[in-house]
C-alpha cells in the first residue's frame, strides 16, 4: 500500500518521525503527511499518547525533597568559599 | 528561573548572598547529582561532583556572560567535571558515545507487517492504550527510574535533562556540547526504550 | 475567511488533546511561530483528509496560507458545529466507490481492500478507498483526487457552502 502511495507513511515509519514531529521538527510536508496518517491510524494515536506518557513519568523521576543535613553541608561550602575571596 | 529573576540572582551571587545561594542550590543540586550520577560510579562519587561544581560555580560567577541559561551553564559544569571524573576512574567510553553508529529501532520490528505484505509496515501487533491511573502509581516511576539505568550513558544523559529535569534542546547542546539533531536522535532513541520497558507492565490495564 | 475544521468529541483537537473554546473566543498561535504552528483548517475541497468525529465551521484571520491539504492562519474561532455529520454514510460511500474500482479492476489486491473498507470506521474507509482508486487507476495522483471527489461528496452531503 505505500508502494501505491509512498508520500503516505507507514506506521513503522511514524514511529521513528514521532519525535522531529513532538519536537516541531518535522518539515512541514512531513509533518503534514504524519498527521494525515494519525486521523485513521487509532493505533499511531495510541503510541504518539504512549510517548508522551513516558515524557511525563520521567519527569515525575525528578520529584524528590532536599535533606536539611545536605543543606548545611552547602552552606558550609558557601561560607568556607566566601572566607577564602 | 529565567531572565530578569536569573539576573538578579547571578548579581546577589556575586556579592556573596548566601540565601542567593541557598535559592539556587534547591533548585538545582538533586539535578547536578542525577546528571553527575549517569557519567560516575556511584551516588557517593556523583554527590562529590556536584560540590566540587559548586565551587566551580561560585567561583565562576564573576564571569559568567548569561550568554547560556544559567541552569544550563550549571549543567556543563557538572557534565564536564562528571566526565572528568569517570575517565580517571578508568570508565571513560570511548569517545564517539555521543555518536551513535548502529541503527536502532523506535519498535521491534515484528510488531510490524514484512516487506510484501499488504498494509506492509503497518502495526500487526499494535499497542494498547495505557490508563493514565497505572502512570501515577509508585510501581511505575520506580520501574522508569531502574528503566533508566539500563539506557547507555548518551542516551541517559539526554532524557535526564530533558526529560527528568526539563531542560530545552538548546540547554541540552550547550551542557552536553552535542548538536540538536544529535540530542534528537538521543532522546528519540531514549525515550523508545523507556516505552517499550514499560509497555508490558502497563498492558495489564482493567 | 470561512472554513472548516475536523476535532475530535467535545472540539477537542485531535492530535494535541487540547479542547477548543466552544464560546467562539479566537485562538491564536504565539507569535513567532514555526511555519505550520498556526491554526489549521480544511477549505471544502479538503474536507475528506481530516475527517474526525465533529465537523465546525470556523473563521480565519490573520495572515493565511493555503497548502495543499489545509489552510494555516494565525488565528481561529469556532462558529458553530456542523449538524447531520453521518459518518457511516460516508464509509458506505467509500466502499461502493471501492466495490466499483474492484469491478473496474478484478485482482487480489482491489479484492483485498474491498475487504478491509467494508469493515473500517468513515476515516479509514476514506484512506482505504483513495489507496483503491489510486491501485484502479496505476498512478499516485489518483490517491489524492479520489480525496477531493470525497470532498465533494462531504460538501453536497451536509450542504456546506464557503462564504
Amino acid at each position: 500500500m505505500s508502494e501505491r502511495v509512498p508520500d503516505q507513511p507507514t506506521c513503522r515509519e511514524v514511529v521513528e518521525l514521532i519525535t522531529d514531529y513532538l519536537e516541531a521538527r518535522l518539515p512541514l510536508e512531513a509533518r503534514t503527511r504524519l498527521e494525515q496518517h494519525l486521523v485513521f491510524c487509532d493505533w499511531c494515536r495510541v503510541y504518539l499518547e504512549q510517548i508522551r506518557q513516558t515524557i511525563r513519568v520521567a519527569g515525575a523521576v525528578s520529584e524528590e525533597s532536599f535533606s536539611p543535613e545536605k543543606r548545611e553541608e552547602l552552606v558550609r561550602l558557601f561560607r568556607d568559599w566566601k572566607e577564602k575571596k | 528561573m529565567e531572565g530578569q529573576g536569573e539576573l538578579e540572582l547571578v548579581a546577589s551571587l556575586r556579592q556573596g548572598d548566601e540565601a542567593a545561594f541557598l535559592a539556587l542550590v534547591q533548585k538545582c543540586h538533586l539535578s547536578m547529582v542525577r546528571v553527575a550520577r549517569v557519567f560516575v560510579t556511584s551516588e557517593a562519587v556523583a554527590e562529590e561532583v556536584a560540590q566540587e561544581s559548586w565551587l566551580a560555580v561560585l567561583e565562576g560567577i564573576a564571569g559568567f556572560e548569561g550568554r547560556s541559561s544559567l541552569r544550563s551553564w550549571i549543567f556543563s559544569i557538572v557534565a564536564n567535571r562528571a566526565r572528568t571524573r569517570a575517565q580517571r576512574e578508568g570508565r571513560s567510553a570511548p569517545f564517539s558515545s555521543f555518536e551513535e553508529q548502529e541503527d536502532e529501532a523506535a519498535v521491534d520490528p515484528d510488531r510490524f507487517n514484512p516487506p510484501g505484505h499488504r498494509w506492509a509496515g503497518h502495526w500487526c501487533a499494535p499497542p494498547e492504550r495505557w490508563a493514565d491511573e497505572q502512570l501515577l502509581l509508585q510501581e511505575t516511576l520506580q520501574l522508569t527510574k531502574k528503566a533508566m539505568e539500563t539506557l547507555p550513558p548518551a542516551q541517559r544523559q539526554v532524557i535526564e535533562l530533558r526529560d527528568v529535569e526539563g531542560c530545552s534542546a538548546e540547554e541540552v547542546c550547550e551542557a552536553l556540547g552535542v548538536s540538536d539533531g544529535n540530542q534528537r536522535v538521543l532522546l528519540h532513541r531514549a525515550r523508545s526504550r523507556i516505552r517499550a520497558i514499560l509497555e508490558p507492565h502497563l498492558r495489564r490495564t482493567a | 475567511m470561512i472554513a472548516f475544521k475536523w476535532l475530535g468529541r467535545d472540539a477537542i483537537a485531535p492530535f494535541t488533546g487540547i479542547r477548543w473554546p466552544a464560546d467562539g473566543r479566537w485562538v491564536t498561535a504565539p507569535a513567532g511561530a514555526p511555519e505550520g504552528a498556526g491554526v489549521h483548517a480544511c477549505r471544502l475541497v479538503q474536507l475528506a483528509w481530516w475527517v474526525g468525529e465533529e465537523l465546525w465551521r470556523v473563521e480565519l484571520d490573520g495572515r493565511i496560507v493555503e497548502r495543499e491539504t489545509e489552510v494555516e492562519a494565525e488565528r481561529g474561532r469556532l462558529l458553530e458545529p456542523i449538524t447531520g455529520w453521518n459518518p457511516a454514510a460516508f464509509a458506505q460511500a467509500c466502499v461502493a466507490r471501492t466495490i466499483a474500482f474492484a469491478s473496474e479492476v478484478p485482482t487480489q489486491e482491489m479484492a483485498d481492500y474491498v475487504a478491509m473498507v467494508t469493515v473500517v470506521d468513515a476515516p479509514t474507509a476514506s484512506f482505504v478507498s483513495a489507496v483503491a482508486a489510486a491501485a484502479a487507476r496505476g498512478t499516485q495522483k489518483a490517491f489524492a483526487e479520489e480525496r477531493t471527489l470525497q470532498s465533494q461528496w462531504l460538501a453536497r452531503a451536509l450542504d456546506l457552502r464557503e462564504a
